[in-house]
């Protein structure tokens, strides 16, 4: 029996379980912390927004849902993410979170944050949320082949990257 | 080249990355919960600002975010290619919430397109304008709408005409575009005045009978397209609090949430009843709500256009909103 969420009853109860998770997956999608947050929110909004019940597994929905935010924030996020960078220097986490991470950490997370959107996605749902090919596949609507060649060279862009910085 | 060992202990020192930055990621409880919304951002694109031309209008946007660097400003989308390659923004979102506690949007039925056909609602579409001024401070056009409501006298938003000096101009149905002045102006509850002489339209009257679950239209010149009506719904009706349009001061204001499809250049223009009367000023579409917009109250719009409609001195516009 898969679950069902009836709008505004579970809500919150969901929120709870998976807020978190969901907030880290923004902000590393979109390399800003702030930006993540009002993802996640506009998100859990819409939901409580919606006249029919979900079915089915909620997490996938909800991350699906999450990805598909980042998407359409990021053409804000071109404007956002330089005013985020000056403050933290590691976009995805706050100051006070950057500073309880080590240099090296900060600096993958770092270019990471400056890979573009597309490969930054497919890094994020293959090595943060540890889905197969095939699932990020389908979250992204790509085919597998585009997901491995997009995740070696995001890999391999990185790799260069922090060549450099160290 | 970069070799498949190197490539492996990316992949390693990214996932290791994830994990440790996980940890150190506090959740912020602040966030929506028990499904209400603590604040609401309010996406002020009804009205729309156009660069002079798109190399130019980048490099007005991109220093934008210098000035955004103490307060957190959500910046709205950038529309690319429209009009004839002008860029389209729509500045920095001011935000509304409840005075007491969570904002509580209600879920509002899907409109009825049959209101689009009565004989009083369409009677009402002629006096609905377009509004367009440059603002040569802010590097931009703005666009809006309005409507006529005492003789010669069009209400719109002051969002709409904010930093306007130079060929502010209402354009009727018809085509006719005929020069304005704004003779009144007030930036806290988002509402000006424009003064159109030679606009002989008969005005459209204000109502405050409006009630929720009532059917209603969303009429206004939406993404420089020619007029255009839609159905909405009114679902209820807030007490807000948000800030002025300069973000400034703190202003409570009495709202419509509506259901409809609001989009940029729909601000100022009326929400308009069954019978053809004014239900409110389009102020702002609720931002990441899809087809959720803010509608001034009749009653809250009431002040200033008794104060404006007899005005004929022309007044400041005041500065550009701010991120403009």
């Amino acid at each position: 029996m898969k679950p069902t969420l009836r709008p505004a009853e579970d809500l919150g109860e969901v929120f709870q379980a998976h807020q978190a998770e969901l907030v880290r997956l923004a902000a590393f999608i979109l390399g800003d912390r702030g930006a993540g947050e009002d993802v996640v929110q506009d998100v859990f909004v819409r939901m409580h927004q919606r006249e029919d019940p979900l079915d089915g597994d909620l997490l996938p929905y909800l991350r699906t849902a999450v990805v598909n935010s980042c998407r359409s924030a990021m053409r804000r996020r071109l404007l956002i993410r330089r005013h985020a960078e000056k403050h933290s220097p590691c976009p995805p986490l706050t100051v006070e979170e950057a500073a309880m991470l080590s240099e090296d950490r900060r600096q993958v997370l770092a270019a990471l944050a400056a890979l573009p959107p597309r490969r930054r996605e497919v890094l994020v749902l293959r090595f943060y949320l540890e889905l197969s090919e095939a699932e990020t596949a389908a979250m992204l609507g790509i085919s597998p082949g585009t997901v491995k060649s997009t995740t070696a060279r995001g890999l391999a862009a990185l790799a260069r990257a922090l060549k450099e910085t160290s | 080249m970069t070799s498949q060992d190197e490539i492996t202990r990316t992949a390693d020192r990214l996932r290791d990355a994830f994990g440790a930055a996980a940890d150190v990621m506090t959740a912020d409880t602040s966030l929506v919960r028990d499904s209400d919304a603590d604040v609401i951002t309010l996406d002020i694109s009804p009205v729309r600002i156009r660069g002079p031309k798109i190399g130019h209008a980048w490099k007005w946007l991109l220093p934008l975010t210098a000035a955004a660097s103490v307060v957190v400003i959500v910046l709205a989308e950038v529309f690319i290619g429209h009009s004839g390659g002008n860029t389209l923004a729509t500045g920095s979102l001011p935000q509304i919430y409840s005075g007491s506690g969570k904002l509580h949007l209600v879920n509002v039925p899907a409109p009825d397109p049959a209101v689009l056909t009565s004989p009083g609602e369409r009677a009402a579409d002629s006096r609905v304008v377009k509004v367009v001024g440059n603002a040569p401070r802010c590097d931009a056009a703005i666009e809006g709408s309005g409507f006529v409501y005492a003789p010669q006298h069009v209400i719109t938003n002051a969002h709409v005409v904010a930093g306007v000096t130079q060929g502010q101009t209402v354009t009727t149905a018809d085509g006719v575009t005929r020069r304005a002045r704004v003779v009144f102006y007030d930036p806290r509850a988002d509402i000006a005045v424009l003064d159109v002489p030679g606009l002989n339209l008969a005005p459209l009257r204000f109502s405050t009978q409006a009630k929720p679950g009532g059917d209603a239209v969303v009429a206004g010149y939406p993404l420089d397209h020619a007029f255009t009506a839609v159905p909405a719904r009114i679902g209820q009706v807030l007490g807000v609090t948000g800030l002025d349009i300069y973000q400034s001061d703190q202003v409570d204001r009495q709202v419509y949430q509506v259901r409809g499809a609001v989009e940029p250049g729909d601000s100022g223009g009326p929400l308009l009843s069954s019978e053809g009367t004014v239900d409110g000023v389009v102020f702002s579409a609720a931002g990441g709500v899809s087809d959720t917009a803010f509608v001034l109250t009749a009653s809250e719009v009431q002040a200033d256009a008794n104060a404006g409609a007899n005005a004929t001195v022309p007044v400041s516009t005041q500065g550009c909103m701010p991120g403009r």
